[in-house]
C-alpha cells in the first residue's frame, strides 16, 4: 500500500474502513497507523462521509413486503417456449405472441402496399421483408 | 427457512413455493426501496421499480441457476441490484430536479425544532447534490456508501471493472465536495 494508492482509495471509498476494498483493507489500516498524512487524508474524507450520512433515506413505500409478495406470487410462473423460461415480464404476451407478430407483419405489409400504390411484385417483396424481419425477432425483442 | 440463503429461496420459489418467495421479498424489500428511492429521487418511481423488480424475481425463479455463484454467495443480490439499477436507469434518463420526498422539511413546532429543521436542511442539500450526479456515479455512490456493497459486488452490479467503479466514485465524491464545500466548513466550525 503506497501513499498514492491510499489516497486514491480514500478519494473513492471515503474514510470508513468498512467501505474500503477488502483485499486492501489490512494494508491500508497498517499505513494509517504509521502515517500522519494518511490520517489527515482520512480526516478530510470523513467530512464528506458525515454529510452523506445526514441525507435522509427515502420514506417507506405505500405497501409492505408481505402484500407485494402475495400479489406477485398469485402470478403464474409460465413458460414462453419449451425449454426456455420467461424472464423480465415476458409472460405478459406469452399468449399468442407469434400471432401478434403475424398480425403486425400483415399490417406493415398492407400499409406499404397501400401507401405506395406499388405493383404486386414489389408488394410481395415488401411483405416478405416484413415477415422476415418480424420472424427473426426473439421473444424478448418483440416484448421490449 | 430463516437460515436459507437467497439462492436456496430462489430455487424454492422456482418450484412455486410462495413462502420462500415471501421470505425473499421480506429480506430485500427495505433495501430495494431505499436503493430505488435514492437513485431515482422519487418515491412513486421507487414503488413501481420495486414492484417490477420483485415480479421479475418471481418470474426468473424457475430458471434460477447457481452457475455464477461465487464464494460469499452474493449472486442473487448482484443480479437483483442489477435489475433494480436497470429499471432506475430506464425510468430516469435525466438528472433529478428535486430531492427525494423524504427530505421535505416543515417547520417543527417542538422545542428543538430549529435544530432539527437545520439538520433537515443539510440533509436536503446533500440529497439535492446527489441528485445532480450523472446516474452511474449516483448509482455507484449509493451502492458503495449507502448499501455498503464491496467494490467487487458494486462493479458487478454496474457491469464494469473495479477500476472503472473507483473512477465513478472519485468523480462523484469530488463533485459532492465542491457542491457541499460550504456545509463541510460549517460542520468543521461547529465541531471545533
Amino acid at each position: 500500500m503506497t501513499p498514492d494508492r491510499f489516497q486514491e482509495m480514500i478519494d473513492a471509498f471515503g474514510a470508513d474502513p468498512n467501505h474500503w476494498p477488502p483485499a486492501e483493507r489490512e494494508a491500508a489500516l497498517g499505513l494509517l497507523a504509521r502515517s500522519s498524512d494518511a490520517r489527515a487524508a482520512v480526516a478530510a474524507a470523513r467530512q464528506l462521509d458525515g454529510l452523506l450520512d445526514r441525507a435522509p433515506a427515502p420514506s417507506g413505500l405505500s405497501f409492505d413486503a408481505a402484500v407485494l409478495a402475495a400479489r406477485i406470487a398469485a402470478t403464474p410462473q409460465r413458460r414462453v417456449v419449451s425449454g426456455r423460461t420467461n424472464e423480465g415480464g415476458g409472460w405478459r404476451l406469452s399468449f399468442g405472441w407469434f400471432n401478434v407478430a403475424g398480425l403486425a407483419a400483415a399490417a406493415i405489409a398492407g400499409f406499404i402496399v397501400g401507401a405506395t400504390n406499388l405493383d404486386g411484385s414489389f408488394g410481395i417483396v415488401a411483405l416478405a421483408d416484413g415477415v422476415d424481419m418480424l420472424s427473426s425477432l426473439t421473444v424478448e425483442e418483440t416484448l421490449w | 427457512m430463516l437460515d436459507a440463503t437467497d439462492d436456496d429461496l430462489m430455487r424454492l420459489a422456482g418450484g412455486g413455493d410462495r413462502g420462500a418467495f415471501t421470505r425473499l421479498v421480506s429480506r430485500h424489500f427495505a433495501r430495494a426501496a431505499a436503493f430505488a428511492g435514492r437513485v431515482t429521487g422519487s418515491r412513486s418511481d421507487a414503488e413501481e421499480i420495486v414492484q417490477e423488480a420483485f415480479l421479475r424475481t418471481w418470474l426468473k425463479a424457475p430458471a434460477w441457476q447457481n452457475r455464477d455463484a461465487r464464494p460469499g454467495g452474493a449472486q442473487f443480490s448482484t443480479w437483483f441490484y442489477r435489475v433494480l439499477l436497470n429499471l432506475c436507469i430506464d425510468r430516469k434518463r435525466r438528472p433529478i430536479a428535486a430531492p427525494i420526498d423524504a427530505a421535505d422539511a416543515v417547520a417543527d413546532p417542538a422545542p428543538d425544532g430549529f435544530a432539527r429543521t437545520a439538520s433537515g436542511e443539510i440533509g436536503r442539500r446533500v440529497n439535492a447534490a446527489i441528485a445532480t450526479l450523472p446516474e452511474r456515479q449516483r448509482a455507484a455512490l449509493v451502492l458503495c456508501h449507502y448499501e455498503g456493497m464491496s467494490n467487487i459486488d458494486a462493479a458487478e452490479v454496474l457491469e464494469i471493472g473495479v477500476g472503472a467503479l473507483e473512477s465513478l466514485l472519485v468523480r462523484a465524491r469530488r463533485s459532492l465536495r465542491e457542491i457541499l464545500a460550504d456545509l463541510a466548513v460549517d460542520t468543521v466550525r461547529k465541531v471545533g
